[in-house]
């Protein structure tokens, strides 16, 4: 809502400084975003009087004028023909830069003649296209005065909230600040109407429902207008406002809408072709709007029509069949009232938003209806001349004001404030309430807003202001026992885990591409897709973080920002889910480990270092590893842990047609995800604390030949088992596989560690172990000691 | 005696010269060792009549100490001086630079989500998390917003190809305030609840972010008024800015689920290009907030005649931004690994 301060001056009667009325504006919670002062710019512009003409004795067109600028005379030369004696007019010193030019004015010698200055026109003022003579002042005007206080008119644009479509006329924010003390609200101007004869076309109500869209409907015909352009002052106060001025006809009605939040509507009666009727639209029913927009119209829309068809879209925009033209003689002009949610459904199913929509979905004032359509009459016939009939009516004000009743301790409950009642009453009676009964008030008609006592509190509080209201601290309260599960839970243990161990935390966007949705399918899969996307590049949830992942590998690789070891928490989607989503925990890398450096050689990175990722996340968690993995990862270097039959994380290489997708062929890049709905909920439990005995420790190696397919956690738990209690520690140092084993063979080196219990190990003791080792080892899985 | 003195007089000197220790070895073998000079000498004191051993063995003692002395002295002095030599054949280059170790870092997001869990729960606030695909009645219908409501589209809904249920439609929900209703309906009153996570609106560009994070945060209890709300809010602002004697301006404003409504400024000040917040005479719009309506303690299982509260709700993203001084909101989640590393946290920071 934009209006200038002239426009407001209409309604209020104030000596406050703009910027504290705005101040002001937005302490009462119509915020002011803006306050655009267009004149500022002729600051440095000054009123002069001329005190002398004479002509330019080298040139006819030109006169010498003795100017006085309130300190002192100036010779100015200057061209224009109405410089005469004792005018005010528009004088710029030199250095002062003019805005049409941006030229910084300077002395200059005229035809032989010094001249100090300048004597402007609107033109050179940036004020109109005016340039026959210079700008002529109001003679009052003080000579030395800036002239931008001439023609300074800020506009302030104001942030109206949805309930208050009284503020969408320039009126309503008027009586709020009258209501807080800023100025006194002028009454309306009077009407003096002639009216006479009727409106000449039949009108009724086609069924119920249009009857429930428009409960009122009022016209009134006005006969011989002249549709001209709007006066100058009419003009302006629209451009200000940020509207085109049109023709008088159209512009009295948006003047209307903007000044009291009354929209009205101008109808050409040429076009009417008989009788007309106010309904429901047809299913499917054609309707060209003014701007000539064609919509196809929905039954639970309203119109006004005649036999031809539509002629208004009721309370969103008018038809181009009776647009008023420039030779348009008569009108019939509309006031009405429509049911708020119905225009809004109207306006919402055809995307149609409108000034009349805006005002008329949050609920114009029913009251004034007839008063502002006679005003609005009255305007047309001064501006366009004719003759203005009675009025039409069809239907009835809604009845929906009921009193409310406001209780005497809800303030103190509400906000610890006590106010007299006196003050109370004043406030609400000043923002239009009518105390009809002792604490009882009826909320204006132009309050739709207003319904309960609460709402009241809140008026009271908005004009006693919040910073009146004194600050409590809010009660000590401990948590309860109950309570202690109910913490935000954001895998914080996890993240600074992952943040310590080189890996960069991302959050991403939850919506992909659905060729990246696709990759990350299995047939069971049931993707959840957006119906309104702001892109196709972000229209499907996703179902795992790889692509986000992975998409930051690609742009990271491109930028060549390594290292690339990424990770996220965040939710996946499905429609199996139980509330439609999972959480999941993610990680990635790629490129190499080891830097490029002159102390170590640089590594690429492999499936090992993704699984210590997740065994550092794991740890305390009990789990069975299978070598097998969804289709998006690399058949045959993947595994999923499981508990039970829950995969609890899946790890690996990521499937080389994945990869591709993205850009990155050739690259090693391996991922994991930890599903955090599956992980157990207990806390990892303390084992004893370890028997610390001072016998010596004994480390045997082995290398087994076995098995190319044969697990090596297979291997190593035969060990375990038939080392018993005296093995302490189990390690991997080697593992080969080519000749001379033959092609489906490997041969695994371990490190075996023993230690002893009661007494330090003999030799026999030693050779007792291995055997049984290699014994085991050899039954269990066919492992030969190399 | 006396030309043997002279002797050791001169390899004293020799010894004191010698720059190497296996020299240095044999003058000591050639010396006092069991075939050396004054060891030999020492054998034959004996044979000398017994007013003169006396007076012979202590010139041969003080010979045989000087030179053992003489001896050690350089051959610590060797020692040092090899050990010198061969350190200085070692020389590293400190000036060189380690490995780079893989440097992790936590999201700003996640530190602030943190920060604020962290504020919330010592001020007795319970968690509960909602779903990020909601239904229309509990992400408008019951926070006071029915269909047809100007304010459902100051939320441009992004809605998801789930079937409607009599709940509505299914979407990504605008806000966490539908977690009001969750917790009401699942709690009950007396209650003191936040609620944190991902928000969706279908709105894209400097500032604005088709996902976003809010808190929110209800708190129905007995005695409870809108003068509590503003200690809260106060409370919350200056923990989470680390600031005291916070003022905040609170400003009607109007939303469906709260009556009176009122938007919340926090002061500020620039300072070479910075943004000090908590201080100055600027106001910046940092929350909103408000009495619980009570169509939404209805809607909550509440009944409104016995019960009342206030709610206020933030963008996690915004303050994050305030806080930290990040400007552009699009780098959250550009997934850029150098603004992840230099805006992001390290896991070994604590929490103020």
């Amino acid at each position: 809502m934009k209006f200038p301060l002239s426009w407001l001056a209409r309604h209020l009667k104030t000596s406050t400084p703009v910027e504290d009325l705005a101040e002001g504006l937005t302490r009462l919670g119509l915020e002011v975003e803006s306050i655009d002062r267009p004149a500022i710019h002729l600051q440095d512009f000054v009123v002069a009087q001329i005190e002398s003409v004479s002509p330019h004795p080298n040139a006819e067109r030109l006169h010498v004028c003795q100017i006085h600028d309130g300190k002192e005379l100036h010779q100015v030369v200057c061209g224009a023909s109405n410089v005469r004696v004792g005018l005010k007019c528009v004088f710029a010193h030199p250095g002062v830069v003019i805005p049409i030019s941006q030229e910084k004015l300077r002395v200059s010698t005229i035809r032989g003649v010094e001249s100090y200055g300048m004597l402007c026109s609107d033109r050179e003022l940036g004020l109109s296209n005016e340039h026959e003579g210079i700008t002529e002042l109001n003679p009052e005007a003080q000579p030395g005065t800036s002239v931008a206080t001439f023609y300074d008119d800020p506009v302030l644009d104001l942030s109206v909230t949805p309930n208050r479509a009284d503020c969408f006329g320039v009126r309503g924010v008027a009586r709020d600040l009258a209501a807080a003390g800023f100025g006194e609200l002028l009454p309306l101007p009077a009407v003096a109407l002639q009216q006479s004869g009727n409106v000449s076309h039949k009108m009724t109500y086609g069924d119920v429902e249009a009857q429930r869209y428009c409960p009122l409907f009022c016209a009134v015909q006005i006969t011989g207008v002249t549709n001209r352009p709007s006066p100058p002052w009419l003009q302006e106060l629209l451009k200000k406002a940020g509207q085109n001025p049109i023709s008088a006809l159209v512009d009295v009605t948006n003047f209307f809408s903007l000044d009291r939040c009354r929209p009205l509507h101008c109808y050409d009666v040429r076009a009417f072709s008989g009788s007309l009727v106010v309904r429901s639209a047809a299913q499917g029913e054609s309707f060209t709007d003014l701007k000539g927009r064609v919509h196809t119209l929905s039954p639970f829309m309203s119109v006004l029509a005649d036999p031809k068809g539509a002629l208004g879209l009721l309370g969103v925009m008018g038809g181009e069949r009776s647009a008023s033209l420039p030779d348009t003689s008569t009108v019939m002009l509309e006031a009405a009232w429509f049911e708020p949610e119905a225009i809004a459904r109207t306006g919402q199913a055809l995307n149609l938003t409108t000034e009349a929509r805006m005002r008329f979905e949050r609920g114009v004032d029913d009251a004034s209806t007839l008063e502002d359509l006679k005003a609005a009459a009255a305007m047309i016939v001064e501006l366009c001349g004719g003759t203005v009939s009675t009025v039409f009516q069809l239907g009835l004000p809604p009845e929906r004001h009921t009193a409310i009743a406001l209780p005497p301790n809800l303030l103190e409950e509400r906000a610890g404030v006590s106010i007299p009642p006196e003050e109370t009453t004043r406030l609400l009676t000043a923002i239009g309430c009518v105390e009809t009964a002792p604490r009882k008030f009826l909320p204006p008609t132009w309050r739709h807003d207003l319904t309960r006592p609460e709402n009241l509190c809140g008026e009271i509080l908005r004009f006693y202001g919040f910073d009146r209201v004194e600050t409590r601290p809010l009660p000590v309260k401990a948590r309860g026992a109950d309570e202690e599960a109910a913490v935000f839970e954001d895998s914080g243990m996890f993240k600074r885990q992952l943040a310590g161990r080189g890996m960069v935390e991302l959050v991403s966007y939850v919506f992909v591409r659905p060729a990246w949705a696709e990759l990350f399918q299995t047939p069971e899969t049931q993707h959840i897709a957006l119906l309104n996307p702001i892109s196709s590049e972000f229209s499907v949830l996703r179902t795992s973080l790889f692509p986000n992942l992975l998409e930051a590998v690609m742009k990271n690789r491109r930028r060549e920002v390594a290292p690339y070891a990424f990770f996220e928490r965040g939710a996946v989607f499905d429609r199996r889910f139980e509330q439609y989503e999972r959480s999941v925990l993610s990680g990635m890398r790629s490129g190499t480990l080891a830097a490029h450096h002159w102390s170590q050689r640089a590594r690429p990175v492999d499936l090992f270092d993704i699984k210590a990722d997740v065994l550092a996340l794991l740890e305390g968690e009990t789990f069975v590893l299978r070598q097998e993995a969804p289709p998006w990862m690399h058949p045959g270097c993947s595994g999923t842990f499981f508990r039970d039959a829950t995969p609890v994380a899946v790890f690996g290489a990521l499937h080389p047609e994945v990869l591709r997708a993205f850009d990155l062929e050739e690259v090693p890049v391996f991922g994991y995800e930890i599903f955090l709905d599956a992980l157990s909920e207990k806390g990892q439990e303390r084992g004893p604390p370890p028997i610390l005995s001072a016998l010596q420790r004994v480390t045997r190696d082995f290398a087994f030949i076995v098995e190319k397919t044969l697990p090596a956690e297979t291997l190593l738990s035969c060990l375990w088992q038939a080392g018993k209690s005296a093995v302490a520690k189990v390690e991997v140092f080697d593992l080969y596989t080519g000749p001379p084993l033959e092609a489906d063979k490997k041969s695994i080196g371990v490190s075996v560690t023993f230690q002893p219990e009661k007494a330090t190990f003999s030799e026999e003791d030693l050779q007792k172990l291995s055997e049984r080792i290699v014994r085991t080892v050899a039954a269990r899985v066919k492992g030969v000691l190399r | 005696m006396e030309a043997l003195k002279q002797k050791v007089a001169q390899v004293l000197s020799e010894i004191a010269a010698c720059s190497d220790l296996k020299e240095l070895e044999a003058l000591r073998v050639a010396w006092l060792g069991k075939q050396g000079h004054v060891t030999v000498r020492a054998q034959t004191i004996g044979d000398l009549p017994l007013e003169e051993r006396k007076t012979a063995g202590s010139e041969i003692n003080r010979m045989k100490e000087a030179l053992q002395q003489a001896i050690g002295e350089r051959q610590s002095v060797l020692l040092r001086q090899r050990m010198a030599e061969s350190l200085q054949g070692e020389f590293v280059d400190c000036s060189l630079p380690p490995a780079p170790e893989l440097k992790g870092s936590l999201h700003p997001l996640t530190r602030t989500q943190q920060e604020l869990a962290k504020i919330f729960q010592d001020l007795g606030f319970r968690h509960m998390a909602g779903p990020e695909v909601e239904n229309e009645f509990l992400n408008f219908t019951a926070l006071n917003m029915p269909e047809l409501h100007p304010a459902r589209h100051m939320h441009d809904t992004f809605f998801v190809d789930l079937p409607a249920t009599p709940e509505g439609r299914f979407l990504l929900r605008t806000q966490t305030s539908p977690v009001q209703i969750r917790a009401m309906r699942t709690w009950g009153a007396p209650l003191r609840m936040f609620s944190m996570g991902s928000t969706y609106r279908s709105d894209s560009d400097a500032t604005h972010s088709p996902m976003f994070h809010q808190v929110e945060a209800l708190v129905i209890e007995e005695g409870i008024h809108f003068g509590h709300m503003k200690g809260c809010i106060t409370e919350v602002c200056a923990r989470f800015f680390g600031v005291s004697n916070l003022t905040l301006r609170l400003r009607p404003s109007f939303f469906p689920f709260t009556d009176p409504s009122a938007e919340v400024d926090i002061p500020y000040r620039k300072e070479e290009g910075k943004i000090i917040i908590g201080e100055g005479d600027q106001w910046l719009e940092i929350l909103g907030s408000g009495m619980v309506h009570p169509k939404v303690l209805e809607f909550g299982g509440l009944d409104p005649s016995k019960h009342q509260g206030f709610a206020f709700a933030f963008g996690v993203d915004r303050i994050a931004m305030l806080k930290y001084g990040l400007p552009d909101l699009r780098s959250f989640f550009d997934g850029d690994a150098r603004w992840l590393e230099a805006c992001g946290f390290s896991p070994y920071e604590s929490l103020p």
